[in-house]
C-alpha cells in the first residue's frame, strides 16, 4: 500500500497524476532505476509533474509522503517490498473485500471529515477518482454522489449540493478558454495575391491543353478585433481570478488583429476606464467613435446592482462618471453600435432572477462565465456576423 | 547507452538524469526554462556525447504538424510534366521529407530537437501525438508507411509562453531548468575560458547576479551575455579593482535593451 499513499497525497496536493504517468514511475522501478528515496524524488518528478508551477506542490506532497510513514528508512524498505506487487491490482483490491456496511460507515466518516470539495484521488469523496465514494469513478460497488454512474454499479445515490459546480471550476483553465475563444477566428481574404493556388492551377492548365497557367491565391488575413469591457466593481471581487484567466487567455492569443480592453464600475456610464488604478478614462462617446461596428465586444460583469444604478440618469455616488444618460441607455447605445456583442456573467444560479440582471440580459445575449458558456457565447458572436 | 554530459556543456545532475529517464522510457523529454539556460544546446550535447546525428526542427508560429512529416511538390511535378524534363511517373521524387521523417528514416539513431514548440498554434502538439507515439506515419500519395528504423531521442523545448495540452504533457518526461546558480555558473565559465583569472571571475559573477536581482530590467542578462562580457573583460586587461556594480565596463555587452541601459544609468550607475 505504501507507494499508493504517495499517489493519493500527490492528487490531494493538486498534482493530477494519471495512470499513464504512474505506470512510467512503476516501470522505472521495475527497471531498477529507483534505488533510494532521493531517486524517487527526482525521477518521480520527471514523470509525474509536468509544470514548474507544480514543483512546490510536489515538494509538499513528497514531504508529507515521507513523514506519513514515520522512519524514512523503514519507508524505503517498505517501498522495496512493494516493487514486487502489481500496482494496478492493488488499486482494484483496495476496497474490493469490504462489506457494504463497512463502506457505508467509511462514507459517513469521510463526509463528516471532508471540508473542501475534492476531485480525483482515492481517499475522499469527489468526482472521477477511484475511491468507492463519489461519482464518475471506476469502483464497482461504491456509493454514487450525484451525477450519473459510469458503470451503473453504484447502488446508492446520495446527493450533496456542493459537488454541482465542480466540473466548471476544473475546466476553466487558461488553455481551455483559449481553445473556446479560438473558435472566434475567421479569415477574410484581402490584400495582393501571392500564394499559388495549386488546385486552380492544375485545373486551368488541364483546360489549357497542358500549357501551364499559374493561378494565384490571395493571402488569408485575420480580421478579428476584440474589445473586452470588464466590470471591476467590488461585487466582482469573488470572480476576479476567473475574469483574469479569461483576460490572460484573450491577451495571449495571437490571432487578433487588434485587442483592447477597458474597465467600468458596476455599469457603463459617461466614462470608461483604460486603467482603473490611475483613473485614466475616456468618454464612452469616444469609445464608440474610436471603434467601428466591426469590433466584437465581450462585456464581463455580474449585472447586479440597485435598480437606480441602472435606470436613473444621474446619481450623486457616481457624479464624476455621469451627466446625462442612464446606464441602461448607454448599454443600449453600445449594443446598437457594435454588430456583435455578448455579455459573460460569472454569477451562478439564483442571481439570474435578479431584476437588473434580467434587464441587461434582455439587451445583450448573456452567458455564464464557464467554458460551456464561453463556447455558446462565441457561437453567438459568430452567428451575429452576417 | 547513457548520457553523462559532454565537453563544452555543463549539465546539472538532475538534467542528466532527466535525459536518461527519457531515453530509458523511450519518451520525449520536454525542457522548459528561461532563455539562456541552454535548452537548445542540450540536444547538441546529447548528440555529441552519444555520437548521434542532430536534427533540428525549428518551430514558428505558422508551423503545422504536417510540415515535420512530408511535403508533396505538385508544382514541380506539373512543371516537369509540361517540359518533359524528367520522368514524372515516379511520384516519390516529388515527396520531400520533413524533419520528423528525417529522424525516422535515419540509418542510425538520431537526436531530434523540436525547438520552441510553444511558438506554434495551440493545437500543434496534439497533432503530433500519434506520430510520436507510434513513431510512424502514412503517405497517401505513395501508399508508403514511414516507420522509424531507430527510435530517435526526442528533445522538445519550450519557453512556456503558452500552456501545452494535457494529453501531450502526459506523454512527455518533464524537466524545468533553473537558472544556473553561482557555483554552476562558475563551472560553465571555466568550460569556456579555462584560463580566466579567479578574481576576475568572482567579481564578474557577483556583479552579474546583482544585476539580475534588479527587478525592473526588461531583459535580465543571461549566460550568453555573461560569457561575452567576460571575454571582453579578459581581452581588455582591465583593472579588476575598479569594477563595481556602479562602474560596469562595457555595459552594452551585458544589457541588450536600450531602455534598460538608460534606466541603469539613471538609477544604479549615477
Amino acid at each position: 500500500m505504501s507507494l499508493l499513499i504517495f499517489f493519493y497525497i500527490l492528487r490531494k496536493n493538486g498534482i493530477k497524476v494519471t495512470f499513464k504517468e504512474w505506470k512510467d514511475l512503476y516501470n522505472l522501478m521495475k527497471l531498477g532505476e529507483i534505488g533510494d528515496i532521493s531517486e524517487l524524488y527526482f525521477k518521480g518528478r520527471f514523470v509525474l509533474v509536468k509544470s514548474e508551477k507544480l514543483y512546490d506542490a510536489y515538494d509538499r506532497a513528497y514531504i508529507e509522503f515521507i513523514e506519513s510513514g514515520g522512519d524514512p528508512k523503514e519507508r524505503i524498505d517498505e517501498l522495496m517490498k512493494f516493487l514486487d506487487e502489481d500496482y494496478l491490482g492493488e488499486v482494484h483490491r483496495s476496497f474490493e473485500d469490504l462489506p457494504l456496511n463497512e463502506i457505508l460507515r467509511r462514507f459517513n466518516e469521510r463526509l463528516m471529515n471532508q471540508k473542501e470539495k475534492h476531485t480525483g484521488g482515492g481517499r475522499h469523496i469527489g468526482q472521477r477518482g477511484y475511491s468507492p465514494f463519489g461519482s464518475y469513478g471506476v469502483e464497482r460497488d461504491g456509493i454514487r454522489v450525484g451525477g450519473s454512474s459510469v458503470n451503473n454499479r453504484a447502488f446508492f445515490v446520495a446527493s450533496e449540493r456542493h459537488f454541482k459546480n465542480l466540473r466548471e471550476d476544473i475546466l476553466l483553465d487558461t488553455r481551455n478558454i483559449s481553445l473556446a475563444l479560438k473558435k472566434l477566428r475567421y479569415f477574410r481574404e484581402e490584400g495582393v495575391s501571392e500564394e499559388v493556388d495549386i488546385e486552380e492551377t492544375i485545373d486551368k492548365t488541364a483546360k489549357n491543353f497542358g500549357d501551364i497557367e499559374i493561378e494565384m491565391k490571395k493571402e488569408r488575413k485575420n480580421d478579428l478585433k476584440l474589445l473586452l469591457l470588464i466590470d471591476n466593481g467590488g461585487s466582482m471581487d469573488p470572480y476576479r481570478e476567473r475574469v483574469e484567466r479569461l483576460f490572460s487567455a484573450a491577451k495571449n492569443l495571437r490571432f487578433f488583429k487588434d485587442f483592447k480592453y477597458f474597465y467600468f464600475h458596476n455599469c457603463i456610464y459617461d466614462f470608461i476606464y483604460e486603467d482603473m488604478e490611475n483613473w485614466k478614462k475616456i468618454s464612452t462617446d469616444r469609445l464608440i467613435r474610436d471603434h467601428n461596428p466591426d469590433w466584437k465586444v465581450i462585456i464581463i460583469g455580474d449585472a447586479l446592482m440597485s435598480p437606480y444604478e441602472l435606470y436613473n440618469s444621474y446619481q450623486f455616488i457616481y457624479f464624476l462618471e455621469r451627466k446625462g444618460k442612464a446606464g441602461i441607455d448607454w448599454l443600449k447605445i453600445i449594443k446598437k453600435h457594435f454588430r456583435h456583442s455578448i455579455w459573460l456573467n460569472p454569477v451562478n444560479g439564483i442571481s439570474w432572477q435578479h431584476q437588473t440582471l434580467k434587464a441587461i440580459a434582455s439587451i445583450f445575449p448573456m452567458f455564464p462565465l464557464t467554458i460551456e458558456g464561453i463556447e455558446r457565447g462565441v457561437k453567438e458572436l459568430k452567428r451575429q456576423i452576417y | 547507452m547513457s548520457y553523462n554530459g559532454s565537453k563544452g556543456y555543463v549539465a546539472s545532475k538532475e538534467l542528466i538524469e532527466a535525459v536518461n529517464v527519457a531515453m530509458i522510457l523511450e519518451k520525449p523529454l520536454l525542457i522548459k526554462g528561461e532563455p539562456g539556460t541552454g535548452k537548445t544546446m542540450l540536444a547538441q550535447s546529447i548528440a555529441e556525447a552519444l555520437s548521434m546525428k542532430l536534427i533540428v526542427w525549428n518551430i514558428k508560429s505558422t508551423t503545422k504538424a504536417k510540415d515535420g512529416l512530408y511535403f508533396y511538390d505538385t508544382v514541380q511535378r506539373l512543371n516537369d510534366a509540361r517540359f518533359h524534363d524528367r520522368d514524372i511517373s515516379d511520384v516519390r521524387q516529388y515527396i520531400k521529407l520533413g524533419k520528423l521523417a528525417e529522424a525516422f528514416v535515419s540509418e542510425d539513431r538520431s537526436v531530434l530537437v523540436i525547438d520552441e514548440i510553444d511558438k506554434a498554434d495551440i493545437e500543434f502538439p496534439n497533432d503530433l501525438l500519434n506520430e510520436l507515439d507510434e513513431m510512424s506515419f502514412y503517405i497517401p500519395e505513395t501508399k508508403e508507411t514511414i516507420v522509424a528504423r531507430q527510435r530517435p531521442v526526442v528533445i522538445i523545448t519550450s519557453n512556456s509562453e503558452k500552456d501545452l495540452p494535457d494529453p501531450f504533457l502526459r506523454r512527455c518526461i518533464f524537466h524545468y531548468i533553473e537558472f544556473p546558480d553561482y557555483d554552476l555558473m562558475k563551472q560553465i565559465v571555466y568550460v569556456h575560458f579555462p584560463e580566466v583569472h579567479k578574481e576576475l571571475l568572482e567579481k564578474a559573477l557577483k556583479i552579474f547576479y546583482d544585476l539580475r536581482k534588479i527587478p525592473d530590467l526588461r531583459k535580465k542578462p543571461s549566460t550568453s551575455e555573461l560569457l561575452d562580457w567576460i571575454r571582453v573583460l579578459m581581452a581588455s586587461c582591465i583593472d579588476i579593482d575598479g569594477i563595481s556594480l556602479k562602474k560596469i565596463p562595457y555595459p552594452g555587452t551585458l544589457i541588450k535593451k536600450e531602455q534598460d541601459l538608460e534606466y541603469l544609468q539613471r538609477v544604479v550607475f549615477k
